[in-house]
């Protein structure tokens, strides 16, 4: 469940919301962090690359704000602006990345376990070696749970075709996680 | 692998950590800013600097062709802003006086109000859908060509999916039919300039245009293309038609960049054979093709398939996007040598694993994807029955933003470290590649879009000269954020001490050495004629930093001024 825009009991027009800086301030406060995570979980924990991408993010929410009249949840239409603004970013940026060098994080997260923290390395040092689409497609199927429908609609692609990606994603991916080619 | 299984693991990526306090405070006062229509930036991330950086060379090079125009390579160029309606404004914005210029099939525009897209060219046809306001359109053949004036109006016809610049087969996101470009003597679109790179452009721009920005600048035009041959990734075909060879996606035909990166896909001609032994191992070719194929007036989609309900003009479309490859040349033929000290790998193998020294105990310091290249800096080394090479990422051209001191895994690829050459039991992981060096030295055009130790492998310490033109930017080395004496000059750089081709494109960053007598301020915004090399001998000093083996190979890949005078326009 997202955080709905209120204000007391009683759903509210964004664009109401921020004439009132109060206002404004306390709904940033309570959705800023929800969306933050939410593209921080799906850009490889580049927290530089997340803190774009939620700036870019909450910009257009409010340039678009009159476009949103308070009946749905505000995270759930945030994060669909982050999405794109997700697409975008790994469209842009793909061919390189396919070529580079992913450099280890051996850093320790505190706030999870050592194997949990082993299991999201192994997943993104995998998911690194797929193509960007591949890695879209992936965490919208699993991590977002969005149908292929959905994610079709995201990548501008036919459900067709996006099923073909999938196909090919999820064999990628399969093959890859098996570890690296070592020396 | 299983869907439950998967979404366990993709479970593992969800992250609680909480943004930055000060990061929050400053996003907050930019939206408060922006809710007040005060709108300024207060951070400058990564994509910023970099786009600033693009805009100076751009102003450059338009400077440079005189035309006043700033175009960045295969972006389409935004007109005036004003020109543009808020797409939540109720109101009917004001639009411009409509021009009596015919429109070229071929051409981009975009819609300035929500229009309707019409069956025929009368409000009266069947209504496809409504364009709405800010989307971009094709305008195209549809059997007939524009224009049709009835009733004030002035139709085209084009194509349209919202928000994409290419054209898909979908069964519903797509639309053909007729649109009103302007009616009561007001224009309903602006047409959009796009700004091809190159007449002859490589691989790697072809990759990043957009599939409508390739036809439009290439047309049937016949393209040269070299790189390496890859191994496609499979895939399922998701429709049947014909004729088979264009209509169906291509999935095992690609060429790869010089220097690795997305791949560019195309299709061959039923007269050209394919070896299936040739792709990947290394093996390089030069193909020959075209966009705009004219077998795509014949392309269907087979009927009674899912698809079949797709407009015929769309399928037409899609398959004059294709590239067609007409003739393939193998340049060297697979497998490929051995690498060797001072030329260029490639990856033969994804996730190569790269190590501070030789050996399997070594610190791990990162993985290389297939297709990678990079640049031979030591070896061999032999340890632990493996043999070892050190290599360096190729850096990226002047003009993407990356210095050779920065390290930036998304967008620099600055790596160094030792990888093996060969798994255990002798299956080849790393193989010498050619960078495809220019021959001769003179116009700068072949040198666009080259990576800096890809200069290095080709010509070492060679003398070479140039001819391009010197942008006016007055600029200081290093900037005032790099020094390193005394070698600042050589370590640091000139951001903006570029020589641009002829047709604007950032080919080569000048590097003066402040006791050579060479003085370069009095030639600035004109052409000229430069000499020089690469492997400047002063690079030994640039011992700097944690891995000053780093930075001297670095300062190897600059190309240090012996000579500048003006010269005429090639």
């Amino acid at each position: 469940m997202g955080i709905p825009v209120t204000h007391g009991d009683q759903a509210m027009r964004l664009e109401a919301i921020v004439t009132d800086e109060a206002t404004f301030r306390a709904w940033y406060d309570a959705v800023l962090p929800r969306v933050y995570r939410y593209l921080l979980s799906r850009c490889g924990h580049d927290v530089a690359l997340a803190e774009e991408l939620t700036q870019q993010t909450f910009v257009e929410a409010i340039r678009r704000r009159r476009q949103f009249d308070g009946r749905s949840d505000a995270v759930t239409w945030l994060c669909a602006i982050g999405r794109n603004k997700l697409v975008d970013h790994f469209r842009r940026t793909g061919r390189d990345q396919r070529r580079q060098l992913r450099l280890l994080d051996g850093g320790n997260d505190p706030g999870i376990s050592w194997e949990a923290a082993e299991i999201r390395q192994s997943v993104e040092t995998t998911l690194d070696r797929l193509s960007a689409e591949q890695r879209l497609v992936l965490v919208f199927r699993y991590l977002d749970g969005l149908s292929v429908r959905e994610i079709a609609a995201a990548i501008g692609r036919s459900e067709s075709g996006t099923e073909s990606v999938l196909v090919r994603a999820r064999e990628a991916f399969r093959r890859a996680y098996g570890g690296d080619l070592d020396a | 692998m299983r869907d439950d299984q998967l979404s366990r693991l993709f479970g593992s990526l969800a992250d609680a950590s909480d943004p930055d306090p000060a990061v929050a405070d400053d996003l907050f006062e930019l939206l408060r800013l922006e809710a007040a229509g005060q709108a300024r930036p207060t951070r400058r991330p990564r994509m910023v600097l970099l786009a600033a950086a693009l805009l100076v060379v751009a102003i450059g090079a338009g400077a440079a062709l005189g035309t006043g125009l700033i175009k960045l390579p295969w972006l389409v160029v935004e007109p005036s802003p004003s020109a543009e309606p808020s797409p939540t404004s109720s109101a009917e914005p004001s639009l411009p006086v409509a021009n009596d210029d015919v429109v070229p099939v071929g051409s981009l525009a975009r819609t300035l109000t929500e229009l309707p897209l019409h069956d025929r060219p009368t409000m009266d046809s069947t209504l496809h859908a409504l364009v709405p306001a800010g989307q971009v359109v094709y305008v195209q053949a549809v059997g007939e060509f524009g224009p049709y004036e009835a009733d004030g109006t002035v139709w085209y016809p084009v194509a349209w999916a919202a928000d994409i610049g290419g054209w898909p087969i979908h069964p519903d996101g797509g639309f053909t039919g007729w649109l009103p470009i302007a009616r009561d003597g007001l224009a309903t679109v602006e047409l959009l300039e796009v700004f091809c790179p190159s007449a002859a452009p490589g691989v790697e721009q072809l990759a990043g245009m957009t599939a409508w920005a390739r036809l439009t600048c290439y047309s049937s035009g016949e393209i040269i293309l070299n790189g390496g041959w890859i191994a496609g990734h499979g895939g399922i075909v998701p429709w049947t038609g014909e004729p088979a060879w264009l209509v169906l996606p291509s999935f095992d035909r690609a060429i790869a960049p010089a220097g690795g990166g997305q791949p560019f896909y195309f299709v061959t001609a039923p007269d050209v054979s394919v070896d299936p032994e040739l792709v990947g191992g290394g093996t390089e070719v030069r193909i020959t093709g075209h966009f705009d194929d004219p077998a795509s007036a014949e392309c269907v989609i087979q009927a009674g398939e899912p698809l079949t309900n797709q407009p015929a003009e769309s399928v037409r479309t899609y398959c004059r996007e294709r590239f067609v490859v007409t003739s393939i040349e193998v340049l060297v033929a697979g497998p490929a040598q051995p690498p060797m000290v001072g030329s260029l790998v490639g990856t033969l193998a994804d996730g190569i694993r790269l190590r501070e020294e030789p050996g399997t105990s070594a610190p791990i310091l990162g993985t290389l994807a297939f297709g990678s290249w990079s640049y031979v800096a030591d070896g061999p080394r032999q340890a632990d029955g493996y043999t070892w090479w050190l290599l360096a990422g190729l850096g990226l051209p002047p003009e993407t933003g990356c210095t050779s001191f920065e390290s930036d895994p998304y967008n620099c690829p600055g790596w160094y470290g030792w990888a093996a050459d060969a798994s255990a039991e002798g299956d080849p992981w790393l193989a010498t590649v050619s960078p495809d060096c220019p021959a001769e030295s003179g116009p700068l055009t072949p040198y666009y879009g080259r990576p800096p130790l890809a200069y290095l492998a080709c010509f070492g310490g060679e003398s070479r000269t140039y001819v391009g033109w010197l942008l006016a930017i007055q600029d200081e080395p290093g900037g005032g954020e790099c020094s390193w004496e005394p070698l600042t000059w050589l370590a640091c750089g000139p951001a903006y001490q570029l020589l641009v081709g002829p047709e604007g494109e950032p080919g080569l960053a000048l590097y003066v050495d402040p006791a050579s007598g060479v003085d370069i301020g009095g030639v600035r915004g004109s052409w000229v004629t430069v000499n020089g090399r690469f492997d400047d001998p002063a690079a030994a000093g640039c011992t700097f930093g944690p891995n000053p083996a780093y930075y001297v190979l670095h300062c190897r890949s600059r190309f240090v001024v012996e000579s500048i005078e003006p010269t005429t326009a090639p």
